[in-house]
């Protein structure tokens, strides 16, 4: 912890609003979101800011990599990150965290890593689907591909925004949301209405990179 | 999540999430060689749970099926309870308080 604060405080030194995250725990990477950063970037993926390719929007944006978004706790630190900065309500809190939870698992599995929906179609599947997702986090090239969260927020609204580097997908071309019926033969495929369900707003934006939850304060 | 096995049933507690899909597929499969007709899932300590888990609750109804026996769900509770009840799992499953 003593060297991840001596990291934290040395790199930052060039401004007090960017931090870099060294990928190695969830308490470092709360460390590193504190205020009064607005920007947080994993060690590595300096290079994607400094070619401009990864915009900051907002009042809290937060820059990793696919393979620690994958293994730590990433979306229940932002929110906590945003919770330091501005007042959320409980029910509210529960919420927001679970929405971002399912929009961050569905731009990593789905967007990233490029799993198919149909992978978890029975209980034998998901150990063929365990030894998939290691063999592609072990790929440098997909366990550096990024992910990002930004927050934005007034006195009326929130936003949390997750971009992930997939290929994308069109709303219209996704299954309808299942009838109850249907609930139960289908083992995935309920994000986007648990998303609808518990956000006062969702938008799939940039042909389904990225997706914007909007909460009422 | 963590998980502990008791007298043919599981205590369930933490948060589970589709990472956890390696361990809850051990501890299912472990629940599968015990005969006993019907497998309780103690909910009571779990904090959280996402759309994976619950589509893994649903591959484990399945393969409890297919072996003829039942999984009953107890006492979900906070964010799992209401998150059962946005999905309508609480029509799919036997869910005791």
């Amino acid at each position: 912890m003593e060297a991840g604060v001596a990291q934290l405080r040395t790199r930052s030194f060039e401004s007090p609003r960017l931090a870099y995250w060294d990928g190695v725990s969830p308490n470092s990477l709360s460390l590193a979101l504190s205020p009064p950063v607005i920007q947080c970037v994993e060690n590595g993926l300096e290079g994607r800011l400094k070619a401009r390719r990864e915009r900051a929007i907002g009042q809290l944006s937060l820059l990793v990599s696919t393979r620690s978004a994958y293994r730590h706790p990433i979306g229940r630190r932002f929110v906590e990150a945003i919770e330091r900065r501005t007042a959320i309500s409980g029910g509210l809190h529960e919420r927001i965290d679970t929405a971002v939870q399912e929009a961050l698992m569905n731009g990593l599995l789905h967007g990233n890593l490029n799993v198919d929906a149909n992978a978890r179609r029975s209980l034998e599947s998901l150990g063929e689907l365990h030894r998939s997702i290691a063999s592609e986090l072990d790929r440098l090239e997909t366990a550096r591909c990024m992910i990002q969260l930004d927050a934005l927020w007034s006195r009326k609204m929130l936003y949390v925004i997750v971009r992930d580097n997939g290929d994308g997908y069109q709303r219209d071309q996704l299954p309808v949301s299942p009838t109850p019926d249907e609930h139960s033969s289908r083992s995935s495929g309920r994000g986007l209405s648990i998303l609808g369900a518990v956000c006062d707003r969702v938008a799939v934006i940039e042909g389904g990179k990225t997706i914007k939850l909007g909460f009422r304060l | 999540m963590e998980f502990r096995l008791d007298n043919g049933g599981v205590q369930i507690s933490g948060e589970f999430t589709f990472t956890d899909h390696a361990s809850f597929k051990t501890m299912i499969d472990s629940l599968l060689k015990d005969g006993s007709p019907s497998v309780t899932m103690d909910l009571g300590q779990l904090q959280f749970i996402d759309s994976a888990g619950l589509g893994m609750l649903l591959l484990a109804r399945d393969a409890f099926g297919k072996a003829d026996r039942k999984l009953v769900l107890r006492a979900p509770s906070g964010q799992v309870k209401r998150m059962f009840g946005l999905t309508k799992f609480d029509t799919l499953f036997s869910v005791e308080d």
